[in-house]
């Protein structure tokens, strides 16, 4: 197996209306705690808050940006505790809980990550990836049939 | 195991897939491209500008079976995930929020397919309170396959939680 960080490098990011609201529409989701602030209110939410898909679209760049070229996810576990609001500077880290031989050339890696404010947990994410051992290969090249992935820890 | 126990105004939903739905267009790359400007996502196979093949975000699974919000013919907007709005309009809850997601993936998604899904209630829970209101939690599972072959590209598990709103207790 490859050597690499058990400890991912945090990563601070301020959460701006436009990114909520971008990923909002870009994943298709027109509900309205995350454009409306007037709504966002009435649901006794402090403001709009960041959608599932743009929350893990984050933490997703975030673990393959780390993983390398030819990392794949297989599973993930997102839970959301507390709303991601405009002007929150957010920061997102990880540790590698588990890895395992997988195919040849290639090994599983389970990722716990968290996105957090404050010293508060926003939100956290169980993930599995395949990652390859050796340059030049990606694991999006095992075929459908191959692909069977085990399964999230805890 | 035991059988989930579930309300009477929603226990005719329990067991069976609703829904099926097919995706109103196929994926498609600058939905792909606007998703990674979005997030930020800086992986090179987003802005190659090379469409071939091109295998969608995870995080967009679900997004490809979210209706637009406005069509030509004035018909009334489709939510996405309907029986979710279903359980919501049966329940006497009309606001929700997703608490969690559990996703597992068995192929890519990529440009040019067109996506099949079907949601099931997997449970609902008894009345509770938190810092949103009183309401209840209730999980989703959705499958998405491929329109064409049926093969399966992955399935999602969402919880929300559906509440009346007002002020909190």
């Amino acid at each position: 197996m490859s050597d690499f960080a058990q400890t991912l490098a945090t990563l601070s990011r301020v959460v701006t209306a436009r990114d909520i609201v971008m990923g909002a529409a870009a994943s298709r989701d027109w509900q309205p705690q995350h454009h409306d602030h007037d709504h966002a209110l009435a649901m006794n939410l402090p403001g709009i808050i960041m959608n599932a898909p743009t929350q893990t679209g984050w933490l997703h760049g975030y673990a393959l940006q780390w993983a390398g070229q030819g990392a794949r996810i297989g599973r993930w576990r997102l839970k959301m505790n507390r709303p991601v609001c405009p002007g929150m500077t957010v920061n997102l880290g990880g540790t590698v809980t588990q890895r395992k031989p997988a195919w040849d050339g290639f090994e599983w890696v389970w990722l716990d990550l968290e996105m957090w404010t404050s010293g508060e947990v926003c939100s956290s994410m169980a993930m599995l990836l395949c990652r390859p051992n050796e340059p030049n290969r990606t694991a999006l090249a095992i075929g459908d049939a191959e692909w069977v992935c085990p399964a999230l820890l805890g | 195991m035991a059988m989930a126990q579930f309300p009477a105004e929603v226990a005719d939903l329990a067991g069976k897939a609703h829904f099926a739905q097919v995706s109103d267009g196929p994926v498609e790359a600058g939905a792909i491209r606007f998703f990674a400007a979005a997030v930020e996502d800086g992986c090179s196979d987003y802005w190659t500008g090379q469409t071939a093949g091109l295998i969608a975000p995870p995080a967009l699974l679900s997004a490809w079976n979210r209706p637009l919000m406005w069509q030509p013919d004035g018909s009334e907007e489709a939510p996405g995930l309907a029986l979710h709005f279903l359980v919501k309009q049966r329940l006497g809850l009309p606001l929700a929020v997703v608490t969690r997601t559990e996703t597992e993936l068995a192929r890519p998604v990529r440009v040019g397919d067109r996506v099949r899904c079907e949601q099931w209630l997997v449970d609902v829970s008894e009345a509770k309170n938190n810092r949103l209101g009183d309401g209840r939690y209730w999980t989703i599972r959705v499958e998405y396959r491929c329109a064409a072959s049926n093969a399966l590209f992955g399935a999602e598990v969402m919880g929300f939680f559906g509440y009346a709103g007002g002020e909190p207790a």
